[in-house]
């Protein structure tokens, strides 16, 4: 059998079952699960037919500590005997389950420690809860700590706010505040600045050298997330340690006296704190595997190409039209069948379709059914890129000028000032407008609260985003509060 | 031009409106905005690389601008005290051209 895969996209735990491979282990590298957390990115790709050779020579003691140093299951490889399959090279960046679901969601809990530590965790809700909206940008309804449980979008939501709220955050901090805040927000910064970049369409050298350098900049500056990344076996290894120094503690101050006692007290206390912070720092690692895998985005857009096309997002946002609707829509008999049969039968109307379109662009004889169902179903002409801004939302209390002031509560005098030096700066001389206040101030306005601006989108020559600007003044928008942009 | 900004200045929006000249029968379409000003002259923060912008008592509260010189909505997070951060990671384009 002759077959070629070139990707699997995958989340981790399915590639994991798809190389059979241990889950702490990357499928595209021979690094060791104790230098997962570290920046260093030169490790040997994984050689699976090298493996397969070393099996069949040599089925010695050696050979299955290699696998098993290495975390490999030569049985469990899905890919094994595959000749023309590059099994290291099917591996794709996720942005999903290793940014936004992996690294955002860990990050997410040091931050919270973090700020309960400073007693920050406050002000941070407060500036989460006060978020003003932007196109494409979901705002929280609920407080930071109120979310249980954070999905995909709220990750990615996340992303593009949380160095702006947590700088408010960490606003004023006292002197022994400032070297850590410092700390946390190049951090938090240095993440969100790779996840940005991850998400570009086209690279260059240097944008992938400014991702190799946000890369760095994280593992150089994470050890301040170190304490809040302890694990419940360090807790209770710290539990015991704190335990035996007490007792070990409680004995010697049978011969000390009272008075002493409590000078002892505050120097044990600090004692303590050291000890716990130093084993803390001992036994808490980065050492997982989504924090690798982040090395591996770099070599992947040179090789590949751009990583959001590979991202699992596509994919299970399919699953709403796919299987979801498909589910919804059937009589819940046979479920399964239906969903198949429902999702094949509107794939094969929606292929018919786009043959039809293609036969008409070519001037085939179609009856007239068919051509205005197509103008019905699929339009062949682009609608026109937006140029100009469009104002809407007329308000019908405003006529002139004079009306215009009252409104807005602004002199006339004010206004009439602005519009002649607006006229000044702006016009040309034969096309001013009136200087005269008399005449000015009878001028017909038209109040507007609405206005489209179309913006073209990042790396795009055609796609627009049409950011709506408003300016409901002290009128309220859809029976919530006024907004003004 | 205002640092990091480059030549873009985040305002509050007042008003929109049209307003016609009958003698030249020309309409021009208008916004009266509130303009913030950068601190220090639009710099980056070294803590948090974000600029900052603050209302300023001494700037006028209403000045006219052409709608057509709008280029979009900008993410602006309150900061307390009158000052706002401009959010450079809400989209990609912003991120882009603000750094």
């Amino acid at each position: 059998m002759l077959s070629n895969i070139v990707r699997v996209i995958a989340d981790h735990m399915e590639n994991v079952a798809l190389h059979g491979i241990k889950s702490n282990v990357c499928p595209k590298c021979e690094v060791l699960p104790g230098e997962l957390g570290t920046d260093a990115n030169s490790h040997r790709a994984r050689d699976y037919a090298r493996y397969e050779h070393c099996e069949r020579e040599s089925a010695s003691d050696d050979s299955r500590t290699m696998f098993e140093t290495l975390g490999i299951d030569l049985e469990k490889n899905v890919f094994h005997g595959l000749h023309r399959v590059s099994a290291p090279g099917l591996h794709k960046p996720d942005l999903l389950h290793t940014v936004y679901l992996g690294l955002f969601k860990h990050l997410v809990d040091w931050i919270s420690g973090f700020l309960k530590k400073h007693a920050r965790l406050q002000a941070f809700d407060d500036t989460w809860k006060a978020l003003p909206p932007y196109p494409g940008f979901f705002v929280p309804k609920k407080a930071y700590r109120e979310v249980t449980q954070w999905q995909g979008k709220e990750m990615r939501n996340l992303g593009r706010c949380l160095l702006g709220v947590l700088a408010v955050a960490l606003r004023q901090p006292d002197s022994r505040q400032v070297i850590p805040f410092k700390h946390a927000l190049d951090c938090v910064r240095a993440l969100v600045d790779f996840n940005m970049m991850a998400q570009y369409r086209s690279h260059t050298p240097e944008t992938i050298a400014y991702m190799e350098e946000y890369l760095d900049r994280f593992h150089t500056m994470n050890d301040i997330f170190l304490e809040f990344r302890v694990s419940k076996r360090t807790r209770a290894k710290v539990d015991k340690q704190r335990k035996e120094l007490r007792h070990r503690r409680a004995q010697s101050n049978m011969r000390v006296a009272p008075s002493k006692r409590r000078r002892r007290l505050k120097d044990h206390r600090d004692e303590e704190n050291e000890l716990r912070m130093d084993m803390m720092h001992t036994e808490s690692h980065f050492n997982f595997v989504k924090m690798h895998l982040l090395s591996h985005f770099s070599d992947h857009i040179g090789q590949f190409g751009n990583i959001p096309m590979y991202s699992t997002e596509f994919g299970e946002l399919a699953h709403k039209e796919q299987i979801k609707d498909g589910g919804r829509r059937s009589n819940k008999n046979d479920v399964e069948r239906q969903i198949l049969h429902s999702y094949g039968r509107q794939h094969a109307i929606r292929m018919r379709l786009l043959n039809l379109n293609s036969l008409r662009r070519r001037g085939a004889n179609l009856g007239d059914d068919v051509l205005g169902y197509l103008d019905k179903t699929t339009s062949t002409v682009s609608t026109p890129a937006p140029r100009g801004r469009i104002l809407k939302g007329r308000r019908d209390d405003v006529s002139d000028v004079l009306d215009f002031s009252k409104v807005l509560g602004i002199s006339l005098d004010r206004i009439c000032l602005e519009l002649i030096r607006y006229s000044r700066h702006n016009l040309p001389t034969e096309r001013r407008l009136p200087e005269e206040p008399a005449i000015l101030q009878l001028l017909p306005v038209e109040l507007l609260t609405q206005l489209e601006i179309p913006v073209l989108a990042f790396q795009e020559t055609n796609v627009y985003d049409i950011h709506r600007a408003r300016c409901t003044g002290t009128h309220r928008f859809r029976n919530q509060e006024s907004w003004n942009d | 031009m205002y640092g990091a900004l480059r030549g873009r200045l985040p305002a509050k929006l007042v008003a929109l409106f049209k307003i016609r000249d009958c003698s030249q029968d020309t309409l021009r379409r208008l916004a009266g905005v509130q303009m913030l000003s950068p601190v220090n002259s639009g710099r980056p923060s070294d803590i948090h690389s974000l600029v900052t912008v603050q209302l300023r008592e001494d700037a006028r509260e209403f000045t006219l601008v052409d709608i057509e010189t709008i280029l979009g909505l900008a993410h602006l997070i309150p900061e307390g005290d009158g000052g706002w951060l401009v959010n450079s990671r809400i989209d990609l384009r912003t991120f882009n051209e603000i750094y």
